[in-house]
Formats: C-alpha cells, sequence, structure tokens
C-alpha cells in the first residue's frame, strides 16, 4: 500500500517538474514595483532566450545588405540608444530625414517614430530600418536568403533560435529573428535615473537645482507636461493596465516657412501621413529620459543644445531669420496652444537644465543586458 | 453501313468539351517618347519599372464586365495579383533585381470583348495583410511600405541627360493601426482602361515621357507634401492636393 503511495507521489511529481519545464519561465523585467508592466503582443511573448538571440542579431552587421550596419549603428548604447547625428546615415550614405531616437522604454510607446500614426508594434517598425528603399538604412532587401542562413548555419544562432522559438517547425526564419529584435528593444527600459531613486523616497538622489527645475517642468507657466507627461515624460504611452492609448501629435511651431505654417517639405511630420491640413509640423512628443546624452534635438536634429531648444518654447516658437526655411515658427497657424511662451530667468534655465540631467539613467547607458554580446 | 450510335454522341461530346475559355497574355514594354528604352542604352535610361496588376476585366458590346482569372504560378501571380518587373538589375536600375517579367498570363470566358481594362495596385484586402508571411508574388520587401502600411504598387523611374526622377505610388492617409487597417483616404490605385481589336498580341506601353512630363530633380514617394508628386499623379488619373485628374495617359494598348 504504502508502496503504491510512494509510485503515484512520485509520478505526480515528474508530472509537475514536466508542466513547469513546458510553461515557460515568466520573463524577468526587474522592474520596479511600481512600474507598470508594457503591453506584449499576443504572437510574441518575451523569454530570456529571445531577448538574448534579438541581443546578438541588434549588434550584428551582417543583417544589412552590404553588412557595413547594424541596428546599434544608429542605436549606440551610451547615447540612450541615439547616435548623436541630426540625420541618420543609411549604410549606403543616403541621409534619413530625421534623427535616431532613444530606444529606452519603447515597450510603452502606443506609436513608434517621430510622427506615425499607424505605427504600434516594434515588430512592425524594425522592418522599415531592414528593408526600406527610402532612404535606404540597412538595405537587407533581396538578401533575406542569407539571413536566414545565418540564423541556420552558425552555431551560436542555431541553439538560440531554437530555445526562442521552441514550437516553430522552423524556427530559422527573417520573421524570428525580426521578433527576437523586438523582444530585445522591448527588454531595454530605465526606471535608475535621479529622479526615480528621489520618487522612490532617496531625497538626496537630485540636487535642489534640479527639485527647482522639476517644479518648473511641471508648472502650468512652462507647461513641458502636458506633452512630456507621465512616467516616459511623453503622452504617447500605453501600458498593460492602460484602459486606452495615449497618443498624442504636436506642433511645437519650429518652422514656419511660408507664413501659413507649413514646415520643409521633407518633414511635414504627421500630415506626411494623412494629408490633413492641420496636421503639419505634429510630431511625437519623444520621451525626455535621458535628454542630456542625446543631442542634437529635435526630429531633425536642427536644435543642437537643451538651451537651444528651452530658448525655443521660452520663445513660443522658433524664429528663423535667412535661408530657405525662414520664419517665425510663433506666428504658425498650426502651432499647440502649450507653447505659448513663457518668462524664464537665466537660473530658472540652469535650473530646469538640471532637472533634465536628472533623467539620465546611467544603468541603461551601461547595462551588459544591452551592451554588444561580442565585446 | 449502320452509323454507330456512338458518333453522336461523340460529337456531342468533343462540343462541351471544346474549351469555354481562353487563354491570353498581356504583355507590357517601357517606352519613352514612343520609342522602347531600357537600362542601359544612350539617350534615355530606365532606372526602375516594376508594378502590381490587379482586377484584370473585359468587357464585351453589352458593356458587361467580365473578370478575367489570373493563373496562380506561385511566383510571379497569385488569382488576384500579378507583378510585373520590367527592370534588369543592369545600368541605370540600380538598385534593381536580375529576375524579369514582363506579362500577366490570364483566362477570360470565350466572348467578343470590346474593352481591356485592369488596375495597378494590390486589392485592399492583401494590400494591408501581414508582409512577413504573405505567399508570392506579395513577398518582394523591395515592393513593401512598412511605414505606410501596404505595397508600393508602382515603382518606375528614368534618367537622361536632362533630368532624372523616380516614384513610388501606394496607398496613403490610412487609417487604423500597420495590422489593422480600415481605409485609406488615398487609394491612388491606377485605373487603366484600353480599346481592344482581340485577345491576342496584346501589348501594353508605358510611357515615360508622358508618365515624367515636366517631372525633374527631386522623387515623389506619394507624400501629400510632395509637390514633385502632381504631374506624375496626374499623368496617372490620381488627384494630389489641389491637382485633380482622372483618366491616366502613361498606359496604352500599342497598335
Ligand atoms: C540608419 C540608421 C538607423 C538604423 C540602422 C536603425 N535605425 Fe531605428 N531609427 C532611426 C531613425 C532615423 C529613426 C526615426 C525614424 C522616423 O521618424 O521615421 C529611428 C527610430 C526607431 C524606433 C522608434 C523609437 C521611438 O521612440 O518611437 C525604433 C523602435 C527603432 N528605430 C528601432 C530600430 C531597430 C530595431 C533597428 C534594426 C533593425 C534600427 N532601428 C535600425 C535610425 C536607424
Ligand atoms: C505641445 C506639446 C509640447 C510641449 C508643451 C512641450 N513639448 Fe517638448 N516636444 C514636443 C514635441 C512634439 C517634440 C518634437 C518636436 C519636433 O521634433 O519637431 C518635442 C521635443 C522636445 C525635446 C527634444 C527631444 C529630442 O529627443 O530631440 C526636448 C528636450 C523637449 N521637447 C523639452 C521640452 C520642455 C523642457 C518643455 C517645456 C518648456 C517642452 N518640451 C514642452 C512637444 C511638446
Amino acid at each position: 500500500m504504502i508502496k503504491w503511495l510512494g509510485a503515484a507521489l512520485g509520478a505526480a511529481l515528474i508530472l509537475a517538474i514536466m508542466l513547469l519545464l513546458q510553461t515557460p519561465a515568466e520573463f524577468d523585467w526587474s522592474l520596479p514595483e511600481d512600474y507598470p508592466l508594457p503591453l506584449i503582443p499576443a504572437d510574441n511573448p518575451m523569454s530570456a532566450a529571445k531577448v538574448q538571440l534579438g541581443r546578438m542579431l541588434f549588434y550584428d552587421t551582417r543583417l544589412s545588405g552590404n553588412e557595413t550596419m547594424s541596428c546599434a549603428t544608429c542605436h549606440i548604447q551610451a547615447l540612450a540608444f541615439t547616435d548623436g547625428k541630426p540625420r541618420s546615415l543609411g549604410s549606403t550614405g543616403a541621409t534619413h530625414p530625421r534623427g535616431s531616437m532613444s530606444l529606452v522604454n519603447t515597450a510603452y510607446a502606443s506609436r513608434l517614430t517621430w510622427a506615425n500614426p499607424l505605427l504600434d508594434k516594434l515588430e512592425d517598425q524594425a522592418l522599415t530600418p531592414l528593408f526600406g528603399d527610402n532612404p535606404v538604412e540597412m538595405g537587407l532587401g533581396g538578401h533575406e536568403q542569407r539571413a536566414a542562413e545565418l540564423l541556420r548555419s552558425e552555431s551560436s544562432y542555431s541553439q538560440l533560435v531554437g530555445k526562442a522559438f521552441p514550437n516553430d517547425a522552423d524556427p530559422h526564419s527573417i520573421i524570428n529573428a525580426v521578433r527576437a529584435i523586438a523582444a530585445f528593444v522591448r527588454s531595454i527600459v530605465s526606471y535608475d535615473s535621479a529622479y526615480d531613486r528621489y520618487l522612490s523616497g532617496d531625497t538626496t538622489a537630485m540636487t535642489s537645482a534640479a527639485v527647482r527645475g522639476m517644479d518648473l517642468f511641471f508648472s502650468e507657466r512652462l507647461e513641458c507636461f502636458h506633452c512630456h507627461g507621465g512616467f516616459n515624460f511623453t503622452d504617447s504611452t500605453t501600458h498593460a493596465n492602460s484602459r486606452v492609448d495615449t497618443i498624442g501629435f504636436h506642433n511645437t511651431g519650429l518652422y514656419n516657412v511660408d507664413e501659413n505654417g507649413a514646415y520643409p517639405e521633407a518633414n511635414t511630420g504627421l500630415y506626411d501621413m494623412t494629408g490633413e491640413p492641420r496636421d503639419m509640423g505634429r510630431f511625437k512628443a519623444p520621451t525626455l529620459r535621458n535628454i542630456a546624452v542625446t543631442a542634437p534635438y529635435m526630429h531633425d536634429g536642427s536644435l543642437a543644445t537643451l538651451d537651444a531648444v528651452i530658448a525655443h518654447y521660452q520663445r513660443g516658437g522658433r524664429l528663423i531669420e535667412a535661408g530657405g526655411d525662414a520664419g517665425d515658427g510663433r506666428l504658425s497657424p498650426f502651432k499647440s496652444e502649450f507653447v505659448g511662451g513663457f518668462e524664464l530667468t537665466v537660473s530658472e534655465k540652469a535650473d530646469l537644465i538640471a532637472f533634465l540631467q536628472s533623467l539620465t539613467d546611467q544603468t541603461v547607458l551601461t547595462d551588459s543586458r544591452w551592451s554588444d554580446p561580442s565585446q | 453501313m449502320r452509323t454507330p450510335y456512338f458518333i453522336p454522341l461523340l460529337l456531342i461530346l468533343l462540343v462541351s468539351c471544346a474549351p469555354a475559355k481562353t487563354p491570353f497574355t498581356l504583355t507590357f514594354a517601357p517606352h519613352w517618347d514612343g520609342n522602347a528604352i531600357e537600362c542601359t542604352g544612350d539617350s534615355t535610361q530606365l532606372t526602375d519599372l516594376r508594378f502590381y496588376v490587379s482586377a484584370l476585366q473585359l468587357i464585351d458590346s453589352d458593356g458587361s464586365v467580365i473578370d478575367a482569372e489570373l493563373e496562380n504560378d506561385g511566383e510571379w501571380q497569385n488569382s488576384d495579383v500579378a507583378l510585373i518587373d520590367l527592370e534588369d538589375g543592369r545600368g541605370a536600375c540600380v538598385n534593381g533585381s536580375t529576375a524579369t517579367r514582363a506579362f500577366v498570363q490570364a483566362t477570360a470566358a470565350n466572348g467578343e470583348y470590346l474593352r481591356l481594362a485592369f488596375t495597378v495596385g494590390v486589392p485592399f484586402e492583401q494590400n494591408h495583410a501581414n508582409p512577413m508571411s504573405a505567399a508570392a508574388p506579395l513577398d518582394d520587401a523591395a515592393m513593401h511600405w512598412h511605414w505606410r502600411s501596404g505595397y508600393k504598387f508602382l515603382h518606375a523611374g528614368f534618367r537622361n541627360a536632362d533630368r532624372s526622377f523616380w516614384m513610388h505610388l501606394g496607398s496613403t492617409g490610412c487609417e487604423g493601426t500597420v495590422q489593422n487597417i480600415s481605409m485609406c483616404n488615398a487609394a491612388n490605385r491606377v485605373v487603366v482602361e484600353v480599346p481592344l481589336e482581340s485577345l491576342k498580341n496584346l501589348e501594353i506601353g508605358i510611357d515615360l515621357a508622358r508618365l515624367f512630363a515636366t517631372a525633374d530633380g527631386s522623387d515623389c514617394s506619394s507624400g501629400p507634401a510632395e509637390s514633385a508628386c502632381a504631374q506624375p499623379f496626374k499623368a496617372l488619373g490620381l488627384t494630389h492636393q489641389d491637382s485633380v485628374s482622372d483618366v491616366q495617359t502613361v498606359f496604352a494598348l500599342l497598335p
């Protein structure tokens, strides 16, 4: 009798262990408790193996047509995954009309890139740098077979691919490479800036100048928070518990080339996607996390420093006195009502900059989870 | 001699087996001012010419419209859409592919047809499905606009001593999200209709001198802000901002 019970218990234990091994372990985001979880597409669940695979692919130049460029070429960790250029350069020398963007916390972005109302998934976004031909970024179009072969033939990849996509009959596909890259990008989250530590109770984490700057940032006088609000400092934010996606696109009066509010033809923002006149010059308010390390600023890198960005808001729109883009952005009919201009003393400006600097998270800029695995 | 009873039967059988459908081929050729052009050559060169053809139809004397069937060959055409590729990657076609395909293979019910119509474009359903899992001929990454959602219906470009230009045509102003587009305000599908004498030797000339009559310098990616799109859009019978047009003048049946 005892024997039978022992055997039954043993079998049950083995069954339980098998079941445990079957269900993939919850992905460890290591997020602070009060942080919401990101939304994950049902067809691309997170796993440690997939993120590791994505990390290798993100840094692999063999994913470009001429094998010179990886995602990391334009998204450098030390620069919060931007490239330091006003506008990015593709693998064949073409200039992108816009500048690279930080990849930190894109897991929480309700819309991706500078002004695209359609792009809501990292999986879909990655296809543009990989295959886009206007401009050519990585130029992988036509080399899909070679990339799939890389996943199959190189042992460091082929093993991980099997682990990352355990249920696929043939997991060595470009679509899985894209899923893995997206999972890696999704895993890049920031929660360890001086500002975060200050919020979680460490009152010494921020300087007093930065605290004064924070009050200015969240004031009705400066209005920054209307567009750069919430834990990710952008109103285009979503997460696992949010009931609705918030999506915001705003014209900040950066240009007014024809006195009717036009932006230069190469970058009309949301208007390029919708053709609606009222969408002229409307862009996503980017996250301000790590903003001190992502110069130059704005969609076309046309403001070199944080000082220049604040001067632009202070004036209530930028004045360009000469050249093809000349015009007074302050007078643009499309400008948001939240960019009205304000008084700001020199020391207040320094405080505001100190606050923006307190949003830098050294962990996300250096952590080996997101660094080049070959280094 | 007695006529075997099965002969009339055989006749009936033969008649009913005679094909009720005619296969036909629609061929395309790039031209400049009526002269054939290629990626190589001394005067005007093609720099790109690829496009999708769908909704192939024949119109008879009563005005009834008969859908022609595309043969699904698993490579250049499925049963709804065909890819035409008139560039061979040589010479000025620097971003092209070596493979070419100049024709659509189709069948139509037998009939007396007066006109032929087709659309340059991908039908809405297939246009906004996930391109990463699409079958041929919709698996060509070079013909997709990942950030706008949908295929580029037409790639066309030329270059000569005086000027050069290229355009990518596709739907814009789409609503929804990339994998769930509900509609596009500017569908930008080109409808071509030509008179017809028979279904034999059907060849359509694409005159880039008409498509790019005055286009110069920059390029057109179908964006509403791109003023350089106005002239080529007009030639394709498409509306672009204030420039309105409804009849294309680029595609014509060659004599
Ligand atoms: C040639 C430089 C370049 C390369 C290579 C590149 N990117 Fe980018 N990235 C950009 C630019 C420029 C933008 C802004 C695009 C726009 O607004 O149209 C951007 C935007 C993004 C965004 C949107 C971020 C946000 O906050 O909305 C993501 C995500 C992204 N890239 C991921 C990737 C991935 C993944 C790869 C590799 C598959 C990659 N990028 C390769 C230049 C590049
Ligand atoms: C009406 C909404 C709105 C308000 C108010 C606003 N911003 Fe912005 N912010 C934006 C948008 C949109 C952009 C991108 C604009 C572009 O590229 O044309 C931007 C860009 C920036 C950038 C550059 C980001 C980058 O990655 O290049 C900084 C820095 C910035 N804002 C700081 C501020 C500060 C500080 C304030 C308050 C003084 C403020 N913003 C107020 C919407 C807003």
